[in-house]
């Protein structure tokens, strides 16, 4: 299997060198390129096809949550992966309602890191679901109302709300008793259905929609 | 007073609840003290009125001279401000008005003052007419009652019901009185619109004030801080394969945690500044006696000083004993923030001037973003005390020079 493409973008120069050398220690992970702003990130994006981009939201020029909801736009567009000094920021859950598949603390250690790019190529799990949950609930009523639901089966719906526990496909066959290949299957349908391009979007969207309640 | 269970009622029952309320009777105290008030005054007045009268004055000079006697000095001690005050108090314990934003203190402005005393004046009124209302108006109906029953005069029966039509009426204004001031006193003696505007401008600014100190935490003391967790935690994944990286990630933490060290002090002074702005209270704010623990503590941050002081800086004015101790912290921070280090500091009492120098060497290549302000913050200062400032290089130092007028000898 190949290594994950990465494509760096933060504005701080020694923030970038330091990621780019926390992700080149691992074999399976390779920056393939950087940029300093979300212009350049998307220039960048197109020529060099990156699988993950880890992008940073305050930056100059076009920022990170810019940047993040014209790389969605696309088809075949690379997974972005947010990164913030702080959780509690507003652009962080802006940034996953336009499409990130995932954001990230500055502060995690480089374990984290590595971990965290390797799950938002994967897609199989959403990462820290506490936090979706945590920032959702900080924004309710600030997104504008999204419309209920499609129809779901009961399974779909089940799925559903294990994703938003954090649920990996092989964790919810065993809860639910089923295949992974058959969960595969019914998350394919819920995204399609859900018209979003990830768990994480799948998930913000049960949230927002009240399918999965905020306690 | 609850309208909404009111609303659904007859208006006889209105008429009840509002009988039986020990409000209503506790407002009649509340305009019978106008009713006194106005007694006072009206001794003095019908004392001048009275010698006026039996000296056979004109109709024209007795009313050019009595209205203003009358007129006057309500409005006069209306202007007073702590009548705001006193009425204020009096019209939520007897008339039950709640003011919002608190009970108002003694008038600050003119037009609360001006307010106050149209306030003062409609009081005396309602003092006088319940006055009137209950001295004649309620005896002369009793005695109307009385009178067919104890005369043998016929004819006169109807005196009864006229009389009972007067007690009644005499009820009916002292309660409509209480009611007309009740619904006044908040327009009256609460915050106007202006006011209440004014105290809205200020939360809003300080709110922004905190926003800004939030932003400003972020931008600085979180970015400084991220960059030294990610530059350290590479550092430990190359640490075998990349000694060189290493070396530059160490300079970059060492970098950046001192400029967040920095920044954090001048948040944090920002926000003891807000603190004790809010509260109003009057801390010991550091002067030159504090000088020696600031020097240490720049010292300990890793600044090499040393500071001489020439003659008495203890027997300073306050004023330039703080404002020379915030000039010297500034300057120290300057050279934390440029990195030039060893900093002398040099104080210097002379007879009609406190000089304080700073000298650092001058590091080419590390001018920080945001050099200058620091030393706007020193120019304020010197210019609030009329002194004066030069600054800039001086061959490959850096020099700061202070010099802050003092007043002349007067022990």
């Amino acid at each position: 299997m190949s290594a994950i493409r990465v494509l760096l973008v933060d504005d701080e120069s020694l923030i970038r060198a330091g990621l780019r050398a926390i992700i080149d220690a691992e074999p399976d992970l390779e920056v393939v390129g950087e940029a300093a702003d979300g212009a350049e990130a998307i220039a960048a994006a197109r020529s060099l096809r990156p699988d993950v981009v880890c992008m940073d939201v305050r930056m100059p020029r076009i920022d990170g949550l810019e940047a993040t909801r014209l790389l969605s736009a696309r088809a075949e567009s690379p997974r972005v992966l947010v990164l913030t000094t702080f959780e509690n920021d507003d652009y962080v859950y802006e940034a996953l309602a336009a499409g990130a598949s995932g954001f990230l603390l500055k502060r995690a250690a480089p374990e984290q890191v590595q971990a965290a790019i390797r799950t938002v190529h994967a897609g199989e799990s959403l990462l820290f679901p506490d936090a979706v949950r945590r920032l959702a609930r900080a924004h309710r009523g600030s997104v504008a109302q999204r419309p209920g639901l499609p129809t779901l089966t009961d399974r779909e719906g089940e799925v559903l709300r294990l994703m938003a526990r954090g649920m990996s496909n092989a964790e919810i066959a065993a809860e639910l008793v089923l295949g992974v290949e058959t969960v595969k299957s019914h998350v394919a349908s819920l995204l399609s259905k859900l018209d979003v391009r990830d768990r994480t979007q799948a998930v913000i969207r049960a949230y927002e929609s009240g399918f999965v309640p905020l306690r | 007073m609850l309208p909404a269970r009111m609303s659904g009622m007859s208006a006889l029952g209105r008429l009840r609840t509002m009988l039986l309320s020990a409000r209503t009777y506790m407002r009649q105290i509340y305009v019978l003290l106008g009713s006194a008030l106005v007694l006072a005054f009206g001794l003095v007045d019908l004392g001048l009125v009275g010698s006026m009268v039996s000296a056979e004055v004109s109709m024209p000079v007795l009313l050019a001279v009595a209205i203003p006697v009358v007129v006057v000095p309500p409005v006069l001690l209306g202007l007073v401000p702590a009548v705001r005050q006193v009425e204020a108090v009096a019209a939520e314990s007897l008339l039950g008005v709640e003011f919002v934003d608190g009970t108002p203190g003694p008038a600050t402005t003119w037009p609360q003052r001006r307010r106050t005393s149209a306030w003062f004046v409609l009081h005396l009124v309602a003092g006088l007419l319940a006055g009137v209302a209950l001295a004649i108006v309620v005896p002369l109906g009793i005695t109307a009652i009385v009178r067919p029953l104890a005369s043998d005069k016929s004819g006169i029966w109807w005196y009864v019901p006229a009389g009972v039509g007067m007690l009644i009426g005499a009820v009916a204004v002292c309660i409509v009185l209480g009611a007309v001031v009740t619904a006044l006193a908040p327009r009256l003696l609460g915050p106007s619109v202006d006011d209440r505007l004014h105290a809205l401008e200020q939360r809003a600014a300080r709110l922004s004030e905190r926003t800004r100190l939030a932003r400003e935490l972020h931008d600085s003391v979180g970015h400084a801080l991220s960059l030294v967790v990610v530059q350290a935690g590479a550092a430990r994944k190359v640490r075998d394969t990349d000694p060189t990286f290493v070396d530059g990630a160490l300079e970059a933490v060492e970098a950046a945690a001192r400029t967040a060290l920095t920044d954090l002090d001048q948040v944090l002074g920002l926000l003891r500044d807000e603190e004790s702005a809010d509260s109003g209270e009057h801390r010991p704010v550091a002067d030159l006696a504090q000088l020696d623990s600031l020097v240490l503590a720049t010292r300990r941050a890793g600044l090499d000083v040393s500071l001489t002081v020439e003659g008495e800086v203890e027997r300073m004015p306050a004023v330039v004993s703080r404002e020379s101790y915030r000039i010297v912290q500034e300057a120290l921070t300057n050279a934390l923030r440029h990195g030039g280090s060893p900093v002398l500091i040099r104080l210097s009492v002379q007879t009609e001037a406190l000089v304080i120098e700073a000298i650092n060497p001058l590091s080419p290549g590390r001018r920080s973003r945001r050099a200058g302000r620091g030393l706007r913050g020193i120019q304020e200062r010197v210019a609030v005390l009329g002194g004066d400032m030069t600054a800039g290089a001086d061959d490959d130092r850096w020099r700061l020079r202070v010099q802050l007028p003092l007043p002349g000898e007067e022990t």
